[in-house]
């Protein structure tokens, strides 16, 4: 029962499709005559192309990537600080947290040392 | 020389000594195992908070003690060194250095490494295998200042040598400190030559103090020599005793 049920659906719905597919055709419309001869072939389009090449466009894969590596933003030079700079961070409010993960040591101290304390 | 001990005292510039002979291969995979733990623990990599000032590269604290009256040979180095933090900005530099002591207020045979983010402050590392070190002895004293002025000159990236940078270690022993800084290739002697004199310009030394360039493989073959004599000398000991 359950197969020729199914095989009823399968006919239904390849009914359906077959009726969609046979819409009337709409008539070509083309520019050119497709009876008119090409005037040029393959040998003389390659010669046409060759003709119009300018030399500076002809760029080869280095001269490209040469090209294209000046165009990119020239590399961040090195994050330099002065030790004064580094010092007058010491004891604003982001360095005073405790880290995140601060290991139980004898050297690690629980609490930050007071700002007077922190460098000689 | 005035007396044996001399000559072993000599290396205790600012590393580790691998005096003590290869760990048990039980005690190798237990390191590896702490490795492991430690980067699960931290797979998420450092970076600068929102509104902080980046770092050119990011750095780990790391601490080290020879536990006194152990015998040397069931510790190694690698198990007495300890990762205290990663940061990679100006702000998170600080939060670790205030809760951390000041070096000239360790006690004992102790060691403070700053090193880049991925270099272990050991010879074998890559990074320093073909390396060598700048090394400053310092009276009692002056370790504090001298190793601030030291680091903040590194993560300011004022050494002006490119990559070659490894790390830094300061050494608090027993009647001397040193402080000294570790570069990528010794043989590269502009480098050496650059490190030396931003040294002497951001430590502001008097121009009498001696700064001496130790390469990495020579440390080690000293170690070798030292081990041996070591061995010899404990051997002369153990024969005088019976």
């Amino acid at each position: 029962m359950c197969r020729l049920r199914s095989t009823v659906r399968m006919e239904v719905s390849r009914r359906r499709s077959l009726q969609k597919h046979l819409e009337p055709a709409r008539p070509l419309r083309r520019i050119v005559h497709i009876d008119s001869e090409p005037k040029i072939d393959a040998a003389t389009c390659a010669q046409a192309l060759e003709d119009h090449w300018i030399p500076q466009t002809n760029i080869g894969v280095e001269q490209f990537f040469k090209i294209f590596s000046l165009q990119k933003p020239k590399k961040v030079g090195r994050l330099c600080y002065t030790r004064e700079f580094l010092v007058g961070l010491a004891t604003c409010p982001q360095a005073m947290k405790k880290p995140e993960f601060l290991p139980e040591h004898p050297v690690v101290l629980t609490r930050a040392r007071e700002p007077g304390d922190l460098i000689m | 020389m005035n007396n044996k001990f001399d000559a072993l005292k000599d290396d205790d510039s600012g590393d580790h000594d691998q005096d003590q002979g290869s760990p048990k291969d039980s005690e190798k995979e237990k390191i590896e195992d702490e490795d492991k733990d430690q980067n699960s623990t931290r797979k998420k990599m450092v970076v600068p908070g929102a509104g902080e000032h980046p770092l050119q590269y990011n750095y780990t604290f790391w601490y080290s003690r020879r536990t006194p009256g152990r015998p040397a040979s069931t510790q190694s180095y690698e198990q007495n060194i300890k990762q205290i933090g990663s940061f990679a900005s100006v702000e998170q530099f600080w939060r670790f250095y205030s809760h951390m002591i000041r070096p000239g207020d360790l006690t004992g045979h102790s060691d403070f490494h700053l090193f880049k983010e991925g270099i272990k402050p050991m010879w074998e590392d890559d990074a320093n295998k073909m390396g060598g070190k700048w090394i400053i002895r310092l009276r009692k004293g002056l370790a504090s200042r001298c190793w601030e002025n030291l680091i903040l000159a590194m993560l300011g990236e004022q050494f002006m040598v490119g990559e070659e940078i490894c790390g830094a270690v300061v050494s608090v022993r027993f009647q001397e400190d040193i402080i000294s800084i570790w570069n990528k290739t010794a043989s590269d002697q502009a480098t050496t030559a650059r490190i030396r004199d931003t040294l002497r310009r951001v430590l502001n030394l008097p121009p009498n103090t001696i700064m001496e360039y130790k390469t990495h493989t020579d440390s080690i073959k000293y170690v070798q020599c030292v081990t041996f004599r070591r061995s010899f000398l404990a051997e002369i000991d153990y024969a005088n005793q019976k």
